[in-house]
C-alpha cells in the first residue's frame, strides 16, 4: 500500500540520489588526488632541502650524503646488478626464518591453550625467552650455526615464534563466548569445537601477528647479517659503514625499506583474500 | 472455566518432557549459596507450545539449560523423550536472544553448520539448507556474511540453523529479546506459521507475556528466588494465530490479564 507512492516519485529522487552520489564520488577523488600531490611535495622539499644544504656547504656530504649520490648508487647497482644477489640472500633467509617461526609458533600456541597443562609447564621458560632480547644471541647463534644463512634464519625464527605463539593465545582466548555456546548447544564436541570455531577465529589475530613477525624477520635477519656474513644487504651496510661511504649506507637502507615494504604488503593482500568476511581489514 | 492445567494431563498424550522435583541452588559471588529452583515439577506433552515466565532470576532460564543437557540438577531429574537428560542431546535444538552466528561462514553455511557436526554429507546439507533458507525468506541471501546480515536476518538465519538439524524439542531462550518491535512480530508470525506445520514440542522463555500467551498453547508463571511454578495457564486460542492480529483479540487480552495478576501475585508472595 505505502509502496505505490514512491513509485511515482522515483524518478526525480533517483536522478537526485545519482547526482548526488557522483558529485560524492568527484569531491572523493579530488582529495585523493590532492593528498598525493602534497605527500609528493613533502618528499621534494625534504630532499630538495638535504641537496641544498649539502650543496651549499651546510652538511658535509661526507657524513650526510645526498640525493643525489644515493640515486646514481642505487641506479648503477641495480643496473651492474652487483646488487641482487644480496637482495636474493636476504629476502631467502627473512621468508625461511619467518615461515619456520610462523608454523612452529602457531602450533605452539594451539597445543598450550588446548592442553593447560603444557600452558603451565612451558609457562616460565617461554617467559625467560620472550624477555630476553633476541639480538643478543645473535653472536651464539652465529657460533653454534655459522657464518652463512642459518644462523640468520635461526635468529629471525627466535623473534617470529614468539609473536605467532602470543597472537594465536590471544586469538583463540578472545573468542565470543557466545559462539562456543551456541556450537556446543548445537551438538560441537571439544573436537570440533577447535576445528570449526577457535581455530577459525583466531585467524585475524594470526595475520595481525604475521604482519608484525614479518617485519621482525627481516630485523633479525639484517643485524644477524651486520655482525657476520658472507652475503645479505645487512652485511652490505656494516662494509659501507666501514669504508665510510655514507651514499652506499643509505641507498642500501632504502632498498630494506623496499623489502619491507613488499613483504608487509604480501601479507596484507593474503590476509584481505581470506578474511573477506570482515570486510574491514586494510 | 479457569483452565489451569492439571500437572500430569491426560493419560493417553504422550509427555515429551517430565521435569520431576527439580530444584537448583547456585553460590552467590560472595560464596553464599542461594536456592534458585525449589521443587519445580511439570510435564510437556509432545507437541505442546509451553511458554515459561517470570522475572530475571526465577530460574526458568536453568529449567532450559537442564533439559538441554548444559546444567544438572541438583535434586529431582529432568526426563525428555523417556530418557533421563545426562548431556547435550543430538535431538534438541537451543535458540538465544543473540544469533551465534560464526562470522567467517556465509548464512548458508551457517544454516549448514550442525549437518557438518553430525556429519551429513556435503549433497544433503546444501539440499537442506536450501529449504530452509527459503522457509525463512532469505533464500538470496545465501552467500552473505553475518555483518552484512540485519539483527532480524541473523535471527532468521539463526531459526534455520536450529530448525536443519530437525530437532523434536525446541529450547527457545528468549530468541525475539534482541530486535526491533516491528522485527520481533514478524519473526514471531513467521516462526509460528513453521511451528505450526510441524508442532514440534517447545519449550520458550521469554519475560515478554504478550510474546508468551500469543505463541503458546500454555504459559506456565514462575516466581522468583526460589523459582516456584505461581500459575499454571492453558493459552486456547485458536490457530493459525497471527500475533500482530490477535493482540487486539479479547480473549488473548483476558488471558494477559491471567498471566499478568499471576505474576504479581507471585511477586507480592514474596
Amino acid at each position: 500500500m505505502t509502496m505505490s507512492v514512491s513509485t511515482h516519485v522515483s524518478g526525480s529522487i533517483l536522478d537526485a540520489l545519482a547526482k548526488s552520489r557522483d558529485e560524492h564520488a568527484r569531491s572523493r577523488r579530488r582529495r585523493t588526488v590532492r593528498v598525493w600531490l602534497l605527500r609528493a611535495g613533502v618528499l621534494l622539499a625534504f630532499l630538495g632541502l638535504w641537496e641544498w644544504g649539502t650543496a651549499t656547504g651546510r652538511l658535509d656530504p661526507f657524513f650526510f650524503s645526498q640525493p643525489s649520490a644515493i640515486g646514481q648508487f642505487l641506479f648503477d647497482e641495480l643496473r651492474e646488478g652487483s646488487i641482487w644477489p644480496h637482495i636474493f640472500v636476504t629476502l631467502r633467509e627473512s621468508l625461511v626464518g619467518f615461515a619456520i617461526g610462523a608454523a612452529t609458533g602457531v602450533t605452539a600456541g594451539i597445543l598450550r591453550m588446548q592442553y593447560s597443562l603444557v600452558a603451565d609447564v612451558s609457562n616460565p621458560f617461554l617467559t625467560i625467552l620472550n624477555v630476553l632480547p633476541r639480538v643478543a644471541l645473535a653472536p651464539m647463534f652465529i657460533i653454534w650455526f655459522g657464518v652463512g644463512e642459518s644462523s640468520k634464519v635461526a635468529l629471525a625464527v627466535s623473534l617470529v615464534f614468539f609473536i605467532l605463539m602470543l597472537n594465536t593465545e590471544a586469538g583463540i582466548r578472545a573468542l565470543d563466548r557466545e559462539l562456543i555456546l551456541t556450537m556446543r548447544a548445537l551438538g560441537a564436541t571439544n573436537r570440533q569445537l577447535f576445528w570449526k570455531v577457535m581455530l577459525p577465529g583466531a585467524v585475524p589475530a594470526m595475520f595481525g601477528g604475521m604482519r608484525l613477525g614479518v617485519v621482525y624477520a627481516l630485523l633479525a635477519v639484517v643485524v644477524g647479517e651486520m655482525i657476520a656474513a658472507r652475503m645479505g644487504l645487512g652485511q652490505r651496510i656494516s662494509f659501507y659503514a666501514a669504508s665510510f661511504r655514507a651514499e652506499g649506507l643509505l641507498g642500501t637502507v632504502l632498498v630494506l625499506a623496499m623489502i619491507g615494504l613488499l613483504l608487509n604488503f604480501v601479507v596484507v593482500r593474503v590476509e584481505h583474500v581470506l578474511l573477506k568476511w570482515k570486510g574491514d581489514t586494510a | 472455566m479457569d483452565a489451569i492445567l492439571p500437572l500430569v494431563p491426560k493419560a493417553k498424550t504422550e509427555i515429551a518432557l517430565r521435569v520431576q522435583s527439580v530444584s537448583h541452588a547456585f553460590e552467590t559471588p560472595e560464596g553464599k549459596p542461594m536456592l534458585a529452583l525449589d521443587d519445580v515439577s511439570f510435564d510437556v506433552p509432545r507437541g505442546q507450545f509451553l511458554a515459561l515466565v517470570g522475572a530475571s532470576g526465577c530460574g526458568k532460564t536453568t529449567i532450559l539449560n537442564m533439559t538441554a543437557g548444559l546444567v544438572q540438577p541438583v535434586a529431582g531429574s529432568v526426563v525428555l523423550n523417556g530418557q533421563p537428560v545426562q548431556g547435550p542431546s543430538r535431538n534438541t535444538g537451543y535458540m538465544f536472544a543473540r544469533d551465534g552466528l560464526l562470522p567467517w561462514r556465509s548464512a548458508r553455511r551457517n544454516v549448514e553448520v550442525g549437518l557438518e557436526l553430525r556429519g551429513v554429507p556435503a549433497a544433503e546439507r546444501t539440499e537442506t539448507s536450501t529449504r530452509f533458507l527459503e522457509m525463512v525468506g532469505l533464500d538470496s541471501f545465501a552467500y552473505a556474511y553475518p555483518r552484512q546480515l540485519s539483527q532480524g536476518m541473523r535471527q532468521r538465519v539463526a531459526i534455520a540453523r536450529t530448525l536443519a538439524i530437525n530437532p523434536d524439542t525446541l529450547l527457545m531462550d528468549e530468541p525475539f529479546a534482541a530486535l526491533d518491535a516491528q522485527t520481533k512480530l514478524n519473526l514471531q508470525a513467521e516462526f509460528l506459521r513453521i511451528w505450526e506445520k510441524e508442532r514440534k514440542t517447545v519449550l520458550f522463555v521469554t519475560h515478554d507475556l504478550a510474546e508468551a500467551v500469543a505463541l503458546a498453547d500454555r504459559v506456565i508463571v514462575m516466581t522468583s528466588r526460589p523459582g516456584r511454578i505461581q500459575a499454571d495457564i492453558e493459552i486456547d486460542l485458536p490457530r493459525p494465530r497471527d500475533p500482530a492480529v490477535i493482540r487486539f483479540n479479547h480473549h488473548f487480552l483476558r488471558l494477559s490479564e491471567r498471566v499478568w495478576q499471576a505474576l504479581k501475585a507471585g511477586e507480592n508472595a514474596r
